[in-house]
């Protein structure tokens, strides 16, 4: 009687340890008949992805829906549906850099690091560590991950080959001061020098790689404004005097659109702009012929402190009030994986993972300089593009004052001083 | 039925109005109430709205940028308005006679007014690009210096003024040219014949026969700058820094850029007793004209 029982039992526990085995399988077919919402920017991701969710949907038998809408839009709904905690969304295209204080401060996001455990929810080649470290460091917290990039995108220095020739220079600045130097010897009546952003809020997430590659921070020790610090004005004194004295007139109406415009038409000698702008200096309707023909990319020119460009990332995160998150995260891992980033890359977003970069094809399409200082970007890349405190676009109005001021000739410590008392009030008032 | 209909008769007065009643509570009060009580909440959107009493009032009267706004408001009204008045009384004298080819040209002048003020005002900010734009390539061809355009603090809302100008004058031009043809033919024809001059009858019949027309192209006009958003927002986002930023855009970004729900609605607030007291002052001139 005794013999059988445990026969029985070591029975059971066989049984039930091969059920377990069977189950840690990695079945994409497992949630067959669920349904998902997720919430997208009309991003050019959001464009390529679309017509492939099919694919998934065909693949594992969950349906998918993308609410799609306009940046400005899209991120006023994602606040309202995520803070109101319903769970009728259960996932969003998220830019850390600049809603990750508020989102983690708020408790609103999921983290993923028990899925990423378990390998039956999981699929084997998700591999972490091919994706950029600039990327996925900014869905970092205190060492859990609240979600996976998709896109990763930094701001390189474009520049003009036939005109460096005509003045005697030989290849890209590679220091600050070299860049005021050659925009020196670059500008004309006709070229400006040198030309990047100066439209208040638009530009600081381009005078942002100014401020890193001066040492200069967004927040001191005390987690009081560091706009103000020396390494600070010296920054925006040498952009001040680089814009001023060799840039295109009327600085602060420079958005990227107009910084790409004045290279495209052949009006200025160097930009430091966006990687992902590259298609317009290749296209005929927008660049005239001697533009597409001898633009070359660098990375940020070195600063006291190195070169140390902003990295922009765009990613996805299952919402925290989701009751669908084994199937949410079984469509943000299909969407982010090697394939589909090497499709994404093709369809010309900059992929997130490494290997999407190194898939020959993608090679033969994008100019060997502009591949290898996007990906020098990417490691160095500082994650905080905006300073890391809730009213993001309130601080970024208030130093983009201080921008406009500069530009305009008066006293850039005291605007810097203005705007960093200005942040300071700012983080206080808002609760 | 029959008690049903007699009882409608006898209710009539109160029925009939029921339906624009409730659309004016519907439209109208409930918005405005509910911004008023909004406007006493400390209320950063996706977190959670604090009573505050009339906090928020008391930080609006005493913010610079507030009273950068009124004026940036003022000076952007009070220049484009009369501008528009000029030019539309200019295109109404034009197109009250006859020539060939009048009405096509009156369906012309009409079409700033009917196009997208977004789309037109895409179109105005790359022709004011000081570089590229095709407004520095007008200058030149005159024999002019070049211009920064709405990239010049000191122009940004003069810039702004010309689109506004280029795009409304139309409209006043239409009102008062309507009027013109209300002014009898006879009283020209014994001008004419007392020997007055050209001038003489467009100062002395024409304009006092359009006057009551001219107040109301104003009032409609000045309430309608006084809320421009969307061409100030598309060209200058309200800058250079906040040079051209009006009370409008001001509430616009500190609601949906910056997320202050309660602040914005306090703002609004300002914003909706701005254009009573100047519709209300223009009436009282009307009434008295």
């Amino acid at each position: 009687m005794k013999a059988r029982s445990l026969r029985l039992l070591v029975l059971l526990v066989l049984l039930a340890s091969f059920a377990a085995a069977t189950a840690q399988e990695f079945d994409w077919r497992r949630f067959e008949g669920s349904e998902i919402r997720f919430m997208m920017n009309r991003h050019p991701f959001t464009n390529w992805l679309e017509p492939l969710v099919p694919e998934f949907e065909a693949a594992t038998g969950i349906k998918v829906n993308l609410e799609v809408l306009p940046e400005d839009q899209f991120r006023q709904v994602r606040l309202l549906e995520v803070s109101s905690g319903a769970a009728t969304l259960d996932g969003y295209m998220i830019m850390p850099g600049q809603v990750s204080a508020q989102y983690l401060g708020a408790g609103w996001v999921r983290f993923i690091d028990d899925l990423v455990a378990d390998p039956s929810l999981t699929m084997p080649d998700l591999d972490l560590d091919d994706f950029f470290g600039g990327a996925i460091g900014t869905f970092e917290d205190d060492g859990k991950l609240f979600g996976l990039p998709l896109q990763i995108e930094s701001s390189l220095l474009f520049y003009r080959a036939d005109l460096f020739e005509s003045a005697g220079l030989e290849g890209p600045p590679e220091t600050m001061e070299e860049l005021m130097d050659y925009a020196a010897q670059l500008s004309s009546e006709f070229v400006a020098g040198f030309a990047m952003r100066g439209r208040g809020a638009a530009a600081t997430s381009q005078t942002v790689n100014l401020l890193y590659s001066f040492g200069g921070e967004w927040l001191d020790e005390d987690g009081k404004s560091a706009l103000a610090s020396p390494e600070s004005i010296a920054a925006h004194e040498f952009y001040a005097e680089l814009m001023r004295n060799y840039g295109p007139p009327g600085p602060t109406n420079l958005h990227w659109a107009e910084v790409t415009s004045l290279f495209a038409q052949g009006q200025a000698a160097m930009i430091f702009d966006a990687n992902v702008f590259r298609p317009i200096m290749e296209d005929p309707a927008q660049a005239i012929d001697v533009v597409r023909e001898n633009t070359r990319y660098a990375p940020l020119p070195a600063g006291p402190a190195g070169s140390v460009p902003g990295v922009l990332v765009w990613g996805l995160s299952i919402n925290h009030a989701s009751r669908n998150v084994e199937p949410s995260w079984y469509f943000i891992q299909w969407a982010l994986s090697k394939e589909n980033q090497v499709r994404l890359a093709l369809f010309g977003v900059p992929a997130a993972r490494a290997s999407a970069w190194a898939n020959e094809e993608f090679q033969t399409r994008a100019p060997a300089d502009w591949i290898e200082a996007s990906q020098i970007s990417f490691e160095n890349g500082q994650p905080y593009w905006n300073p890391p405190i809730i009213p993001v676009a309130e601080v970024r109005d208030a130093y983009g004052q201080a921008i406009v001021a500069a530009l305009e000739g008066r006293d850039v410590a005291q605007a810097l001083q203005r705007a960093a008392q200005e942040m300071d009030r700012i983080v206080e008032r808002t609760r | 039925m029959k008690t049903a209909s007699s009882w409608i008769d006898r209710h009539a007065r109160f029925l009939f109005p029921l339906p624009a009643i409730l659309a004016i509570v519907v439209l109208i009060v409930a918005p405005v109430v509910t911004n008023f009580v909004l406007s006493l909440y400390d209320y950063f959107v996706g977190g959670r709205a604090y009573f505050v009493g009339l906090e928020n009032y008391q930080r609006a009267a005493t913010d610079p940028r507030v009273w950068n706004g009124i004026k940036n408001t003022f000076y952007f009204t009070f220049t484009a308005v009369p501008l528009q008045l000029l030019v539309g009384i200019g295109i109404a004298v034009l197109f009250n006679r006859d020539f060939p080819g009048k009405g096509l040209a009156r369906t012309i002048i009409l079409l700033p007014m009917v196009a997208t003020p977004v789309a037109i005002a895409l179109i105005w900010a790359l022709m004011f690009n000081p570089s590229l734009g095709v407004m520095n390539y007008f200058l030149e061809t005159l024999g002019l210096s070049r211009s920064l355009w709405v990239a010049q603090s000191s122009l940004a809302i003069p810039s702004l003024v010309l689109v506004d100008t280029w795009q409304w004058s139309p409209m006043i031009a239409l009102i008062l040219l309507a009027a013109m043809q209300g002014v009898p033919t006879e009283h020209y024809e014994a001008a004419r014949i007392d020997g007055a001059s050209g001038w003489q009858s467009f100062w002395h019949i024409t304009i006092p026969g359009i006057r009551s027309a001219i107040v109301v192209a104003l009032i409609l006009r000045a309430v309608d700058a006084l809320k421009t958003f969307d061409i100030i927002y598309v060209i200058t986002e309200g800058g250079p820094g906040t040079a051209s930023e009006t009370l409008n855009v001001l509430a616009f970004k500190t609601g949906f850029t910056f997320f202050h729900a309660g602040y914005a609605a306090t703002l609004l607030i300002f914003l909706m007793f701005l254009v009573l007291g100047v519709a209300v002052l223009l009436n009282a001139i009307r009434r008295r004209t």
